[in-house]
């Protein structure tokens, strides 16, 4: 990671007895799309409020471009654009002036630059009509358009697909790697949508129970997992006989024709010689690929006792 | 601090809301002209009077017209009015999440919330003016000029010049009544994020309070009562008028103002935005 830009030391948040977020630490680096995971109730929106300097953590602190949120708040939020649950705005005013005032509450921008953010989000042609006669999208859209607006280094995205059609779902994933890419401003995204993040983020952080369970590469969270791997082959229960010897594989499921072995990538051809050396017709050998929805519910299930037994 | 002033006077003006609230002032002006035109409470009097004195012209004029304006309105109308305005300041935008939009920028907490206090507190004391302003030009025109007539330990009369002076007064108190109480649900709302309790908060401590006053046994409470202040007013239609004490009255109920919004701001910037 070159140069973090988003970084929380031991952020601690909790209401009366519940503990919201518990000593997370996270980095997220510039030009990072980083994707912030976790279900319902994690505390996906509680960090993002941190970050925001929205709520004030109990222990640890949150720091942006290096600054402590709870300190330099103002100076810092002049480079962040922010969309944070759902989009709120003046529905008595037109999507242009509800632009307009966010924007002098910035520091002030041109009509040309609220243009262009509308353009991007796709609502140039409803700029004077009023926000009331707007859609859930159409205010996700402007909700997007209002954190742009400031031209920030940082985009904080708190589930910014929520409530889209598939096609804005679709938009927004080009936006957000538009973002990225030609406009070089790092990401925050937090979401539950598994199969999004995978796509547009080359980070992600798994929340869970306010506790960060793991943070990395897409890539090496996904390589971290044995391999699992499908034999097809003539008699699956003999198969399965020869495999049980070996302390290296496990069965994960068997039929009468496919066998799924969890094994390490280098034991394979091991594993199939065996098998034709006992007799067994092997017709195809398939690594089943990982996605981000298996490793983060894997992750989920195998860390949830520990959590749950965490002491608060 | 002047760019968020802007912005919050810009919002009021633009939303429909805003002017319900010289409507609703506008319609009781009008009730009340209609009421002393075709009722003239001041018929009894007149004719007794005009058995000892000989009388030109009428009481029942502009100046009685703002005059009892002032009594209707004081007590119950702006007080609420103020409570509408001041204690959904900050609970309305908790509950449409605006606020939550606005402090993902770069603004200090407590301007924000300073601005939307003045901006408050200016629009409350528009819609006192406006109702003594409308009520005078709408008494103008349909009762006409001339003295204004008071029973309060006897009968005094006071020439349209004087009374316009001693009713200019009055508003500034009654402004300052309607403020302070205003203020205290601004301060309620800040903590509840609620613009309902908010309101019934504010009239409620007010009510409180009057009933507090008229017992006895908290008489020792009565100097920190608002309503000792609040009417106040009563004693500038009067000889000779006891300036000190409608200066004071006119302090404590600023000060009444000052410190519920100092409460206000503090809970507002130490609180979460969890909305």
């Amino acid at each position: 990671m070159d140069e973090v830009v988003i970084q929380t030391n031991n952020l601690t948040k909790s209401f009366g007895r519940q503990i919201a977020v518990r000593d997370l630490t996270l980095r997220v680096g510039i030009g990072d799309v980083y994707g912030f995971l976790g279900p319902n109730g994690a505390g996906k929106s509680t960090t993002i409020r941190m970050l925001l300097g929205l709520i004030r953590p109990n222990r640890g602190e949150a720091l942006l471009f290096g600054c402590n949120i709870s300190k330099n708040r103002r100076e810092i939020l002049k480079d962040v654009g922010a969309l944070v649950e759902a989009p709120s705005f003046y529905k008595y005013l037109t999507a242009r002036d509800n632009l307009r005032i966010l924007s002098r509450l910035s520091g002030g921008c041109t009509e040309k630059r609220i243009d262009e953010v509308l353009d991007v989000v796709g609502l140039l042609d409803r700029a004077n009509d009023k926000v009331c006669t707007f859609s859930h999208g159409m205010c996700q859209r402007l909700g997007v358009a209002q954190a742009l607006l400031p031209q920030p280094k940082v985009v904080i995205l708190d589930e910014p697909t929520s409530g889209l059609d598939p096609q804005g779902i679709k938009d927004m994933r080009e936006l957000i790697k538009w973002l990225a890419t030609e406009q070089k401003v790092t990401v925050f995204l937090s979401s539950h949508l598994l199969h999004e993040v995978e796509q547009v983020c080359n980070r992600v952080g798994i929340i869970h129970r306010g506790k960060l369970l793991a943070e990395g590469n897409v890539d090496q969270l996904l390589q971290r997992k044995t391999e699992v791997v499908e034999f097809t082959v003539d008699d699956a229960s003999r198969a399965a006989e020869v495999v049980r010897h070996f302390e290296w594989a496990e069965i994960t499921a068997v039929n009468t024709s496919r066998m799924e072995v969890q094994v390490a990538h280098q034991r394979i051809p091991d594993l199939n010689r065996s098998l034709v050396n006992e007799g067994i017709g092997v017709f195809s050998i398939t690594p089943k690929t990982v996605n981000l929805e298996e490793l983060f519910f894997d992750i989920i299930r195998n860390t949830s006792g520990d959590v749950n037994n965490n002491p608060s | 601090m002047l760019t968020t002033i802007r912005v919050e006077a810009h919002k009021l003006w633009r939303k429909p809301r805003t002017y319900l609230g010289f409507a609703a002032i506008s319609g009781l002006v009008t009730l009340c002209l209609i009421a002393v035109k075709y009722e003239n409470p001041l018929r009894h009097v007149e004719r007794y009077l005009a058995q000892d004195f000989i009388m030109s012209g009428s009481f029942v004029n502009a100046v009685f017209l703002v005059h009892n304006l002032i009594e209707i309105l004081a007590f119950t109308f702006l007080p609420l009015f103020a409570c509408l305005v001041l204690g959904d300041l900050i609970a309305s935008e908790a509950a449409d999440g605006t606020l939550r939009t606005i402090l993902c920028r770069p603004v200090s907490k407590a301007a924000l919330v300073a601005s939307k206090y003045i901006i408050g507190a200016a629009y409350a004391v528009s819609l006192t003016i406006f109702s003594g302003v409308l009520g005078y030009l709408l008494g103008r025109a349909f009762l006409g000029r001339g003295s204004l007539l008071i029973f309060s330990d006897g009968i005094w009369i006071f020439n349209e010049q004087s009374a316009l002076l001693r009713l200019l007064a009055a508003y500034a108190l009654v402004s300052a009544s309607a403020l302070a109480v205003g203020s205290m649900s601004f301060a309620i709302s800040t903590f509840l994020s609620n613009s309902n309790a908010a309101i019934v908060g504010g009239m409620g401590l007010l009510y409180t309070s009057v009933a507090l006053g008229a017992i006895d046994y908290f008489k020792f409470l009565r100097p920190y009562l608002i309503p000792t202040y609040s009417q106040a007013w009563h004693r500038l239609f009067v000889d000779p008028i006891d300036t000190l004490f409608l200066l004071k009255s006119f302090g404590v109920l600023l000060a009444y103002a000052a410190v519920s919004f100092g409460i206000g701001l503090i809970i507002f910037v130490r609180k979460d935005v969890l909305t």
